[in-house]
Formats: structure tokens, C-alpha cells, sequence
């Protein structure tokens, strides 16, 4: 029995620390990384991984891939340059453990290969004819259209300057210029995977279909275009103004009643002769 | 036709000495609590005056009561529309002070004070506040013209009346007032019941009683405003309105109501009156002159066959109709017409009447020159040498309520909507009852004489009688005829009584040891 529940226990730690299941680099890197890099197939989001091992070493690497933002903002150089090279596109931290860094840095180590800094095209050009629908694109933004399985429209967390008066959700990045940040490929890829870990929660149960995805990228880009030429609005100033607006509209109503309002009462006026009479006569 | 039945009621001004007794009684039983202490379900007013809340009657103060429009009748202050508008911001109530700022006295100081130089006096104290204030109005300030210029001066039933009118009104010597002492008038057409949105108010089917639902309430404070006669009070500790329920448990066990079984001067008369409620829409939207005639034609005849088989068909026990018949109301209001609404010109036909009153009107005053007398008095004496005296000789019988003290104006503003005819057809008949009354009693006026008074106003020698028993001799049951409420019927319909026969008479709190 005893021994029963101490195996029970060691499973159990096994499991929890992941130690048991570990997965391949190969998985691991096709899970987290595979969405914005690729191996010797050219420049996605990210940069092209091929023979990174040659151009940092290891520990700058597992440093760098833990928390990338710590690393640019701490100064170093060559983490600034890729940063800015890359559209100031945030690597999201992928959560995993050092072994399993590694383990990912030797499977791509085994692909070999070389980098190419040719921007992969593995999806139809949103200049195509009927690769996405605009005015499809902002309903589904917008949620007045429900995406097909059902997953959260892009309101609730992202704003563009054109969907309500008030704007979308601020509790992700403002995508009005995201078209010319990221570059096509790497739009529709990041909306067809979601690599960042808030979104990919949101998405995990209820993938978009791959019309939805070129529905929305064409309208991302056409917002953007837009924009070129638009005032840039500013919801929370148009909040503060609705708000001095709607008070001053409802101090005028308040007037209205008011000033037909009963005030004070019948007998101050008998209260006052009384009082003034007394005041004359006491003096 | 639809017969219904109503409660109603009759007070003869002529009787009413001012006493405040009904208001204490009133107070007593259902208004002497936390929140209630201003309200005064029954209060009396000396009149010409400005009553209780003061300027009830100015609804350009209070907006109360129906107005006129182009498709019938409306409420003047509430209402669908404008009691939607308004509904969190009521713009016509009255304040704590239009009625008085409820106070008492710390008797307990006077005799639990400790021994000190001065006498321990009781100081006032709100009860609202807690606070000692310093006393400024009460619900019946005015009475018998105290501060005459502040409050009978203001009086709204003045209009229409003359400066020299007013002024003769108002000269210390020549001063006149009677009583009006009011309740809930339980209207045909209520102001308050259309106009409450809660739909707590309701006008009880059997006795046409009006009651706010205290579980309904919700506080609106709509009825407040509409009731014309301002006869609705909010509490503010309960956070419900409440008004006169004329006493409905006595008068379910047969009893008056607690004000009228009180009244000292024997003013108060209490009857079932059958009434058309068909017509309540075209009579309370018809011509202000015709109200009063309308009102008085909408009360249907108990002795009439056919008014009592639709009173029966619809459901009113033989026993209500036969109250009907004997009902003292029905006496003064419909078979003498002495009886009045007040201010029916508020359109929500009141089903209090009232008997205007003849004194003030009737007496006159002379100039007459008293020296002689002044002379025979002894010089260490206290006397006033007035040469003026007060007439109430009846010589120049209709002459004085032509040229009364009190303007018949005045009287008709409060009883008939402006229309003096009424008011003074009312004043002869009291008159012809005294003079006829006078003929039998004292003997010094002529056959013809009185009995020409008697033809003048429609009545006889018995009628007369009839009038002067009612209002001078009543016994108790002349004067509250109550018909039976028949709770038990009602209670039959909601449950089956059989399930408690048998079930309860002696019986043991404790079950004996021996067992049962």
C-alpha cells in the first residue's frame, strides 16, 4: 500500500514538472516557435532560425528565448537591432523550462540549412481578387457577425479607429497600423496561429476558418490605408467630451424641473411679516 | 344603470361649535404615531381662513384635483404623462411647513426637574427633529381668526369678492366666522386614485371607501398632489401615504366612525347613498354650473322599483338598500336639498355634503345709541360703551341674507362653484325651518306669515318638522344609519367556514396528564 502511494506521489511530481511527457524539440518547436520562425524557409514574423547556434551562443540564446524583452531592454545591441528590424513585434515568452530550450535549439540545429532573408509566401496575396472581403472583415472585427466557431471577435481585446465611436477593447496592442508593421504574411500567420498566449486561450477551442482569417487581414490592411489619410481620432478624449456634453444636457433638464418646482413653503411669507413686525417694534 | 352603493356622509355647518373634539378622536385612534403626528385625517378650520396645509384650496399653489380639457376631465398635477415626467421629482407637494412642524412638550421636566430658583417650565419640542423649536404654526393656527390679517386675508374663497366686501368682512366689530371641520370626502370621480402609479389606492366595492394599500405603496407620493382637498399625507417614517379610512373596522361592526361618534354638536350624519356609477365620467366632465345639479341628479332614489332591482342584480344585500331608504343623507341631501359638496368645482364629486351655515348670515349689525343705558351704570363698573348691536331679529326676513355678513359670494365659492342661487335657496329653507319652528314654539309669529316662508322655499308644515327633528332631536341611530358590511360573506368566498366548525371553543393549552 504504502509503496502504492509513494509511486502515486513521484507520478504525480513527474507529471506536473512536465519531466515525464517531455516532448520532442521537434514538437516543441512546431507548438511554440513555428508560427513566426521557420527553419532555412526565410523570414515569417520572426527571423529565419537557421544555424542561429553559429550567430549567438547558447547562453544568449536560452536568455534571450526565455524573455526576450528583458534582454532588449537591458541594452544589448544585436537584440535592438533585430527588435527594430522586426517591426517592434514582441516575442511572446513561451513558458518553457531551459531543457527544453535546448532541446529545441538541437532539433534545430539537426535541420541545418542556412538563413535566407526571403519573406516566405505560403499564402495568397491579399491583393488577390476575392482572397477577403472587407466588409465582412469589420463585422467580424466588430462581432456583428459571430465567427463560424464561435470565438471571441477582436473588439473585445483590439481596437481600430473605425469600429464604434468609442473604440475597441485596450487590453491588446492597437492594431490600426498593424498591416504595415508585421507585412502581409505575417499578419495573416499570426491571425491564422495566434502565437501570443492570451489569444491563443481565446482561440484554442474555436479556430477561425481560413476565410475569416483573409476576411479580417483585408480589412486590417484596409484600415491602415485608411488611415494614411484620416484624422486620428482619440476615443478617450471623445469619452471626456460625451461626458461634459451629457451634463450640460441633463443640468438643462434638471433646470426645466426645477424651475417649475414648488419652493419653500405658503407660510414663509406669513413667517416673515410676523418676524419683521417684531423686528420693527424691538427696536 | 349600474347601482352602487355608497357611503356618505353629511355635516350641518349650523351645529358645528369649533370644539376640535372629532380631531382628537381621530388623532387618537389612528394618527398618534411616529411619522403620522402632523397628519390630521379629520381637522377643523375656522373659515374665512386659510385652512390645513395652509391655502389648501389655491390649486395654483398645490396643482390638485381635475381641470377641464377638450376631451373631458384631467388631472391638473399628475396623470399618466405628467406623473411619468415628474414621477421622481413631484413638483407640487406641499412641504412640512405649508402644514406644521408636529411638536410636543417635555412634560416630564415640570416634575422630574431638580429643586432650583426658577419654576421648571416644558420646553416644546419637535417631533420630527427631536430638537426644542420655536412653535410657529399648528394645524389650526388660525383658529377662530387668530392673526386675522395673515390667515383670513389669504383665504382663495375670497374671490370674487368686492375691497369694501372684504374690508366689511374684516373689521374687528363686525367680524363673522363659522367652522368647517373635513375628512376624506371617499369622492365618486378620486383625483388620488387616478392618479397614483403604483395602483395602491382603491375605492372599496360595498361601501365606495377609499383606502391606500400599505403593501402596494410604493411612496410615489402622487395622491398628495392630486387630492384637491390634500386629504393624502405621506408618512415619512413608514415611507407610505395614508389617509382617513373612515374608520372602516367600526363601521363594519356597526359602529360610527370614531370622529362623527365623538362630536359634541351632534353635526355629523352618516347613510348609504345608491348612486349610477355610469354616469361618474359625463358628470364629473360637464359644465362647472351644472356640476352640483348633475351630482345631485347621480344619486338615484332608494324607493324606486327599478333602482332597486339593478341595485339587486348587482349584488347589494337587501339589507344596504333598506339603509338606503332610512339613510339621513339621502333626507338632507337628495329629499330637502340643504346639502352641499364642498368645492365641487374640483370635479371629483365628493360625497361629503354639508349644510351651509345660517348664522353668520343671518344676524345684522345696528347702530343703536346706548347712552341711556351707559348712564344707569355705576361708574366704578366695567362696561363698553357700544352703540352697535347684534340683530338677529327676523323682521326683514330674506333681506339679511341678501345683504348678510358673511357675503353669500363667499359661501357659494365654498359650497357651489360661484353659483350664490344654490347657497341662498339652502339659507331660506334653514330659515324657514327657524321660522316655522318659532310659530310653534314661541307663538309670536303669525299663520301667515310663516306659512308664506314655508310656501316660498317648497316646504310644509311636516317637512319642516321633519328638518327641525333631524337636525335638533336625532337620537343616535337617526343620525348613523350603517348598513350591515356582511364580512362574513366575503370571508365565505375565500375559504370554506365548515373547515373550523368544531374546531375551536374550550379547549387546553397544555394537554392534561390524563390524556384526551
Amino acid at each position: 500500500m504504502k509503496i502504492i502511494i509513494i509511486n502515486f506521489f513521484v507520478f504525480s511530481v513527474l507529471l506536473l514538472t512536465g519531466q515525464l511527457f517531455s516532448q520532442s524539440g521537434e514538437d516543441l518547436f512546431k507548438s511554440k516557435c513555428s508560427a513566426c520562425h521557420t527553419v532555412g524557409k526565410g523570414k515569417l514574423v520572426g527571423p529565419d532560425l537557421a544555424g542561429v547556434k553559429s550567430r549567438k551562443d547558447e547562453q544568449w540564446l536560452i536568455k534571450f528565448i526565455t524573455s526576450s524583452q528583458t534582454v532588449i531592454n537591458s541594452g544589448d545591441e544585436y537584440a535592438k537591432k533585430k527588435f527594430e528590424e522586426f517591426n517592434k513585434v514582441i516575442m511572446p515568452d513561451p513558458g518553457i523550462s531551459e531543457t527544453e530550450i535546448k532541446s529545441i535549439l538541437a532539433y534545430i540545429e539537426t535541420q541545418g540549412g542556412t538563413p535566407t532573408t526571403q519573406t516566405v509566401s505560403t499564402f495568397r496575396p491579399l491583393s488577390e481578387s476575392n482572397s477577403g472581403n472587407i466588409e465582412s472583415g469589420r463585422k467580424l472585427f466588430s462581432g456583428e457577425q459571430r465567427f463560424t466557431h464561435g470565438g471571441t471577435s477582436c473588439i473585445s481585446c483590439h481596437n481600430v479607429p473605425d469600429v464604434t465611436y468609442f473604440g475597441g477593447g485596450r487590453l491588446a496592442v492597437d492594431l490600426t497600423n498593424v498591416y504595415s508593421r508585421l507585412g502581409e504574411a505575417a499578419l495573416v500567420n499570426i491571425i491564422q496561429t495566434q502565437p501570443f498566449p492570451v489569444m491563443k486561450q481565446a482561440f484554442v477551442n474555436n479556430p477561425l476558418t481560413e476565410s475569416e482569417v483573409y476576411d479580417l487581414a483585408s480589412y486590417l490592411k484596409d484600415v491602415d490605408e485608411k488611415q494614411k489619410f484620416a484624422l486620428h481620432a482619440n476615443p478617450t478624449i471623445n469619452f471626456l467630451y460625451s461626458g461634459i456634453a451629457g451634463l450640460a444636457v441633463l443640468l438643462v433638464v434638471f433646470t426645466g424641473f426645477w424651475h417649475k418646482r414648488r419652493k419653500g413653503s405658503v407660510n414663509n411669507k406669513i413667517y416673515k411679516r410676523q418676524e419683521d413686525f417684531l423686528n420693527k417694534n424691538s427696536n | 344603470m349600474d347601482v352602487r352603493s355608497q357611503i356618505s356622509m353629511v355635516f350641518h355647518l349650523d351645529k358645528c361649535i369649533g370644539c376640535h373634539t372629532c380631531s382628537i378622536a381621530c388623532k387618537n385612534i389612528w394618527t398618534d404615531r411616529k411619522g403620522a403626528e402632523y397628519m390630521w385625517w379629520n381637522n377643523v378650520e375656522t373659515k374665512p381662513g386659510t385652512g390645513y396645509p395652509t391655502k389648501w384650496e389655491d390649486q395654483s399653489v398645490y396643482n390638485g384635483g381635475w381641470k377641464k380639457n377638450d376631451d373631458g376631465i384631467a388631472l391638473r398635477g399628475a396623470g399618466k404623462m405628467r406623473g411619468l415626467v415628474n414621477i421622481f421629482h413631484n413638483p407640487n407637494l406641499p412641504v412640512i411647513d405649508d402644514y406644521y412642524e408636529p411638536f410636543t412638550y417635555k412634560y416630564l421636566d415640570l416634575i422630574e426637574a431638580p429643586a432650583m430658583d426658577d419654576q421648571p417650565t416644558a420646553r416644546p419640542v419637535s417631533l420630527i427633529t427631536g430638537k426644542p423649536i420655536n412653535i410657529k404654526m399648528g394645524p389650526n393656527w388660525d383658529d377662530d381668526l387668530s392673526g386675522t390679517p395673515d390667515y383670513a386675508r389669504n383665504d382663495p374663497n375670497m374671490a370674487g369678492l368686492s375691497e369694501a366686501e372684504r374690508e366689511a368682512m374684516f373689521q374687528l366689530e363686525k367680524m363673522a366666522f363659522f367652522y368647517l371641520p373635513r375628512i376624506c370626502n371617499h369622492c365618486l370621480n378620486p383625483a388620488c386614485i387616478a392618479s397614483c402609479p403604483s395602483g395602491a389606492i382603491y375605492k372599496r366595492g360595498e361601501d365606495g371607501i377609499v383606502l391606500i394599500n400599505q403593501e402596494v405603496c410604493r411612496a410615489w407620493r402622487m395622491c398628495v398632489t392630486a387630492c384637491p382637498y390634500k386629504k393624502s399625507y405621506y408618512n415619512w417614517s413608514t415611507g407610505k401615504s395614508e389617509k382617513c379610512i373612515l374608520c372602516y373596522p367600526r363601521i363594519e361592526a356597526g359602529y360610527a366612525p370614531a370622529c362623527m361618534h365623538s362630536c359634541v354638536g351632534r353635526i355629523r350624519y352618516l347613510g348609504v347613498m345608491l348612486y349610477d356609477a355610469d354616469r361618474v365620467q359625463t358628470v364629473a366632465s360637464c359644465d362647472e354650473k351644472d356640476l352640483v345639479d348633475q351630482q345631485l341628479d347621480m344619486l338615484l332614489d332608494p324607493f324606486d322599483e327599478s333602482v332597486i332591482e339593478k341595485a339587486k342584480s348587482n349584488g347589494i344585500p337587501d339589507s344596504t338598500i333598506k339603509a338606503a331608504q332610512y339613510s339621513p343623507v339621502y333626507k338632507f341631501v337628495k329629499r330637502w336639498g340643504m346639502a352641499l359638496p364642498l368645492h365641487p368645482e374640483f370635479r371629483t364629486l365628493p360625497m361629503l355634503f354639508y349644510v351651509p351655515p345660517l348664522l353668520p348670515v343671518m344676524a345684522k349689525l345696528q347702530t343703536v345709541n346706548n347712552d341711556e343705558q351707559s348712564k344707569k351704570m355705576d361708574k366704578r363698573a366695567k362696561y363698553w360703551p357700544d352703540n352697535w348691536l347684534y340683530d338677529t331679529s327676523t323682521e326683514d326676513l330674506w333681506g339679511t341674507i341678501d345683504q348678510a355678513r358673511i357675503p353669500l359670494k363667499y359661501l357659494a365659492n365654498l359650497f357651489s362653484a360661484g353659483d350664490e342661487e344654490k347657497v341662498k335657496n339652502v339659507l331660506k329653507k334653514l330659515m324657514a325651518v327657524r321660522v316655522h319652528r318659532r310659530r310653534v314654539t314661541v307663538g309670536d309669529i303669525t299663520n301667515e306669515r310663516a306659512d308664506s316662508v314655508l310656501n316660498e322655499t317648497g316646504l310644509d308644515a311636516q317637512t319642516a318638522d321633519d328638518i327641525y327633528n333631524l337636525t335638533s332631536l336625532a337620537k343616535f341611530d337617526d343620525r348613523f344609519v350603517i348598513p350591515a358590511t356582511h364580512r362574513e360573506q366575503a370571508i365565505e368566498m375565500l375559504e370554506f367556514t365548515g373547515d373550523n366548525k368544531g374546531s375551536t371553543g374550550f379547549g387546553f393549552i397544555e394537554s392534561p396528564a390524563r390524556g384526551l
